[in-house]
């Protein structure tokens, strides 16, 4: 690698770095596995690095490496009957907000209704979603990144959308149900 | 895109408490601590990541180069040619990662290398150069590795009971004749000479210090043979570079992964001298 390719490579995990964590982190990477993850992103984009063209953006470019490796890990999870999207979230974080005050229990609560709507969507799906709802892009530039039409991220966005109510609506049955069956019992 | 608004857009048709499960997924990014932590990992792991890669064409070239030794009648001249190649590319690695490690190491008493190098026959002694007077099958002839003045000197040949610094001009001659314009050319051998030029070129580099160009020029040869013929010999350098380059740690647990990979290699017992 040249010195050129060097700085070149070490400008693109210093500016992408944060993105591809939170990326992994949203496509569903445990969070025991993210450094590892991120690490093998890197090592992808490094060893890609020729080639790399001006019409994809480097965000598209990185964000690709992401799906493909989280994409990997999940096929590698459900291959060893792991959970991986429960396992999202570190069991120790739960622990702690259990014995923490109550709002740290409530955001670990929505954390973890967040982690099954996610997990409820296909893959494309919560890339769209994730990278429309949480990392705040625009459609055009969710189009960009993954290198579909404008069309295909609307379609996506949209299925994910009611993925996301229809488990949201399902928690709140739940809960509701939890609150009349213990007000009945009362 | 244009009549879709955010859901944690004000105005937005969501409501509060789906809001609020998007909110809990805005976690805050990894510290700086962690990504410098996993660019030191990935600087190291870099250096590694060419043995992965690389693995299957190993394998896949030493197939090739099994099936060529007992294949048909059209390959023999092939294989002839490359085993001779061979031979040369690995003496030629050989020297270098010697040379190295004796810098490394303390000066020590001279050691016999058990490598097998294949070589022509008839190749005439010294210039040793491939030509149509060479025999179908390909010999095998040891290396013993004598001291650092007289190293690494084919048995067998004419030029072996020649003084040592004549012996080691004879296969500099040698290595000059393979890049001679008028030798017979294939693909198999142009892989080959190009293996070794840009070995011998990273070998060079190591020696004047410029191990950043080294490195370079490793890393030009792994990305241009993805099938590599002389894999052990840029590995022995890659190894060598990275204990230069005072990555110890990658050039130890490469050289472990080496030495269990290939025991029988010509270059084993350097690297086994420079892991200590």
């Amino acid at each position: 690698m040249s010195d050129g390719d060097f700085a070149n490579f070490e400008a693109i995990y210093r500016e992408h770095f944060a993105f591809a964590w939170r990326s992994l982190r949203r496509l569903g990477v445990p969070e025991r596995d993210l450094g590892d993850a991120a690490q093998e992103v890197f090592l992808v984009v490094h060893r890609k690095l020729q080639q790399l063209d001006r019409e994809r953006s480097v965000a598209g470019f990185v964000y690709a490496v992401c799906l493909r490796i989280a994409s990997n890990r999940r096929r590698s999870a459900v291959q060893r009957h792991e959970q991986l999207n429960r396992e999202s979230e570190p069991p120790e974080a739960t622990e702690q907000a259990l014995a923490a005050d109550t709002e740290a229990q409530r955001l670990n609560e929505r954390r973890a209704l967040l982690a099954e709507a996610l997990a409820a969507m296909s893959l494309e799906q919560r890339a769209a979603f994730t990278l429309f709802e949480l990392e705040g892009r625009t459609g055009e530039e969710v189009a960009t990144i993954l290198s579909v039409p404008a069309a295909t991220v609307h379609s996506r966005l949209r299925l994910a959308r009611e993925i996301f109510r229809r488990i949201i609506e399902r928690h709140r049955a739940r809960e509701h149900f939890e609150l009349r069956r213990v007000g009945g019992e009362r | 895109m244009s009549e879709l608004k955010h859901w944690l857009d004000e105005g937005s048709d969501a409501d509060e408490f789906e809001r609020s499960i998007l909110r809990a997924g805005l976690e805050a990014d990894p510290p700086q601590v962690t990504q410098d932590q996993i660019w030191s990992n990935l600087m190291g792991t870099l250096a590694v990541a060419p043995v992965l890669a690389t693995t299957a064409g190993v394998e896949s070239a030493s197939a090739k180069a099994a099936t060529a030794g007992i294949g048909k009648a059209s390959t023999v001249w092939l294989a002839v040619a490359k085993g001779f190649v061979v031979g040369l590319a690995v003496y030629g690695a050989t020297a270098g990662v010697s040379e190295i490690s004796d810098r490394i190491a303390a000066p020590r008493a001279p050691t016999v290398a058990s490598a097998r190098v294949l070589a022509p026959a008839k190749a005439p002694s010294g210039t040793a150069e491939p030509s149509n007077d060479m025999p179908a099958t390909p010999v095998t002839s040891t290396i013993d590795e004598a001291p650092p003045a007289s190293r690494a000197v084919p048995h067998g040949s004419a030029s072996a009971s020649a003084p040592a610094a004549n012996r080691r001009q004879t296969e500099r001659g040698s290595v000059a004749s393979f890049e001679d314009p008028q030798q017979p050319r294939n693909a198999r051998v142009s892989q080959l000479e190009g293996e070794t030029r840009a070995l011998r070129r990273a070998r060079d580099e190591l020696r004047a210090g410029k191990l950043a160009d080294a490195f370079a020029s490793l890393e030009a040869s792994r990305r241009q043979f993805s099938a590599p013929e002389l894999y052990q010999e840029r590995e022995a350098l890659m190894i060598e570079l990275l204990f230069r380059s005072g990555q110890r740690a990658a050039a130890a647990q490469r050289a472990r992964d080496f030495l269990g990979r290939f025991p029988e290699s010509p270059h084993a017992q350097q690297i086994q001298t420079s892991l200590r």
